[in-house]
């Protein structure tokens, strides 16, 4: 029988910041595989401990309560995306007090050649397929909002430059107490041989534009493992002010038989 | 500013001549003059890259250092330029078929090119293997796109009689080595190997810079030596076109042969070689025996790594 494997391969640096605030992880569970990425923010260890509470709840549901096949992964991802919201929001630092941190939060579940997606925040899933490079997941940030408003005639084109100054504040996250805004896809998506999966938090496309990311992947002949440590390479080299925290995860898929 | 040719730093244009590397127009006209064969420096290949100042000219290729403007970086393109299957036409670019070279066999040779850079491109995940970038048909050739490394192959370095350290040869068996052996594993040999396939970048490194398979095949299709295989360093069945890991093993032992005595290796079969006194004498002795079955089975097994 053909069937499709994915391969896959993850990798972060810390760039110029003092902490890691970036996770990601994988698991398998029953012919489906989950790849959560999460994005904190916070002081001090607040986005650290916000990213990892987002990571360990996702996956952590993932073991003890799966979606029953792909079918169910966009109704599973949002009901996880709030469990993770609601993990987050309850951190409390040493002194008992609220933390205040939050995270991003991006993840792809496969299952036998076909894909959901899931997205709060700002950090991106991008598919390439057949030498195309397009991004599926859309940023939860002011800029949204503002977007919307000038189309819908609320607020006036100088009014969003304005605003714009702070175009990049996310508007929901983990950890934000119900989130406002949780994409996923709708049908789940068919995959075909040789399509690439990037996950990423923001540290990559903030240096690098979907030109210079293609071309990385193009240039890693299917090979994940050098394609995230040349991305994430490539992202550090390409900055021109301080590096954020940059993590890549990629996945390929290929054609096997069983 | 300007994009200096020489080194791809940026620089003043009032200047006229480069304050890192002292490369000048001038400098890029006198290459035009003196190898007019060669791609002139500014010109710019697969919408992307700017070939800078050529590396090297030979009767199979052309190396050039160039600067990645999609991705900001040097890079190096090598063109398959087989001097006897094509010639440069007047626009400075193209490649045409000589018209006395046997039909089909300059096609054919780029397909072997391909060949080689896709088993490159496949051997990345091998350390000392040079990284590899792609590689695009264009102009009747096709152009192998590769890191830039700031060094120099053991060819320039100790080309002539100059004599290198046991230490760097023990560092060629044990690295190059383990990297032969992970390629043999896939059933790549490289069966060309030389003090110019080994780079020795600035900081120490040493790193595999081709697999040479093209050019093997083509100075044995050319039926006569074109000149364009380094025998000095060929397992002596090489010529009988017997081809099995060994070979790798005797021109690791022949390089290092070169590199200790700074002399060129013996032919083999005539001659014994020896190296008094030291274990990598011995060693040598071992990898370059005549006959393949004399050879160690692998780097591995002749103890140079662990
Ligand atoms: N990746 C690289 N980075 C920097 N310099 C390089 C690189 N590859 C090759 N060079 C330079 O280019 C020159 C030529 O390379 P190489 O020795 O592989 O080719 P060659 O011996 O001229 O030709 P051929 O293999 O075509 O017969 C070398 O002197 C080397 O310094």
């Amino acid at each position: 029988m053909k069937e499709m494997l994915p391969v896959i391969a993850r990798y972060s640096i810390v760039g110029d910041r003092e902490y890691q605030q970036d996770l990601c992880a994988y698991a398998e569970n029953g012919g489906l595989l989950l790849a959560v990425l999460c994005d904190g923010m916070g002081g001090m260890e607040g986005g650290e401990k916000a990213a990892e509470a987002g990571v360990s709840t996702m996956l952590g549901l993932f073991q003890s309560m799966p979606p029953a096949g792909i079918g169910e992964a966009a109704a599973w991802m949002r009901a996880a995306f709030e469990a993770a919201d609601a993990s987050v929001a309850s951190l409390r630092g040493e002194n008992g007090s609220p933390m205040n941190a939050g995270s991003t939060a991006i993840a792809v579940m496969i299952e036998e050649g076909r894909m959901q997606w899931g997205c709060v925040g700002d950090s991106r899933i991008y598919l390439m397929r057949g030498g195309v490079l397009s991004t599926v997941t859309r940023m939860h940030n002011y800029n949204l909002r503002l977007d919307e408003m000038l189309r819908e005639g609320v607020i006036s084109p100088e009014e969003m430059e304005r605003e714009s100054v702070r175009g990049e504040a996310l508007i929901s996250f983990l950890g934000i107490g119900g989130l406002p805004l949780a994409d996923t896809g709708t049908e789940p998506l068919p995959l075909y041989p040789e399509d690439v999966i990037i996950l990423c938090s923001d540290g990559l496309y903030k240096s690098m534009d979907d030109q210079q990311i293609q071309a990385v992947i193009e240039e890693s002949g299917g090979n994940v493992e050098l394609m995230v440590r040349r991305l994430a390479d490539h992202a550090l080299r390409l900055a021109t002010g301080k590096q954020d925290n940059t993590t890549v995860m990629a996945v390929r898929i290929l054609s096997g038989s069983r | 500013m300007k994009k200096c040719m020489g080194c791809m730093n940026d620089y003043e244009e009032t200047r006229g001549i480069c304050p890192t590397c002292g490369y000048s127009d001038a400098a890029a006209e006198e290459q035009m003059r003196k190898a007019p064969d060669l791609i002139a420096p500014e010109t710019i290949l697969a919408g992307r890259f700017i070939v800078g100042r050529a590396l090297s000219l030979s009767g199979f290729s052309a190396v050039y250092l160039a600067w990645d403007a999609l991705l900001l970086r040097r890079v190096v393109i090598r063109e398959l330029f087989p001097y006897e299957l094509c010639r440069r036409e007047p626009d400075g670019l193209r490649l045409t078929p000589e018209p006395g070279a046997p039909k089909g066999l300059m096609t054919e040779c780029v397909m072997k090119f391909e060949r080689e850079v896709s088993l490159l491109s496949g051997s990345q995940d091998i350390p000392m293997v040079l990284n590899y970038y792609r590689s695009f048909k264009e102009n009747g050739t096709i152009y192998a796109v590769t890191e830039y490394l700031e060094g120099s192959t053991l060819e320039d370095l100790y080309g002539g009689d100059r004599k290198a350290p046991a230490s760097l040869c023990k560092k060629i068996l044990s690295t190059v080595g383990a990297a032969l052996d992970q390629l043999h594993a896939r059933g790549i040999i490289h069966a060309n190997l030389s003090p110019s396939s080994i780079y020795m970048c600035s900081n120490g490194e040493l790193a595999l810079i081709d697999f040479g398979m093209t050019k093997r095949w083509l100075s044995s299709r050319m039926r006569k030596d074109p000149g364009i295989l380094d025998l000095r360093y060929s397992a002596p069945e090489i010529l009988m076109r017997k081809v099995d890991p060994t070979v790798d093993m005797y021109s690791a032992g022949a390089v290092c042969w070169h590199l200790l005595t700074g002399k060129n290796p013996p032919d083999r079969l005539k001659k014994r070689i020896h190296i008094r006194d030291e274990g990598m004498g011995r060693l040598i002795d071992e990898l370059t025996a005549a006959k393949p079955e004399d050879r160690p089975e692998s780097f591995h097994a002749a103890g140079v790594y662990t």
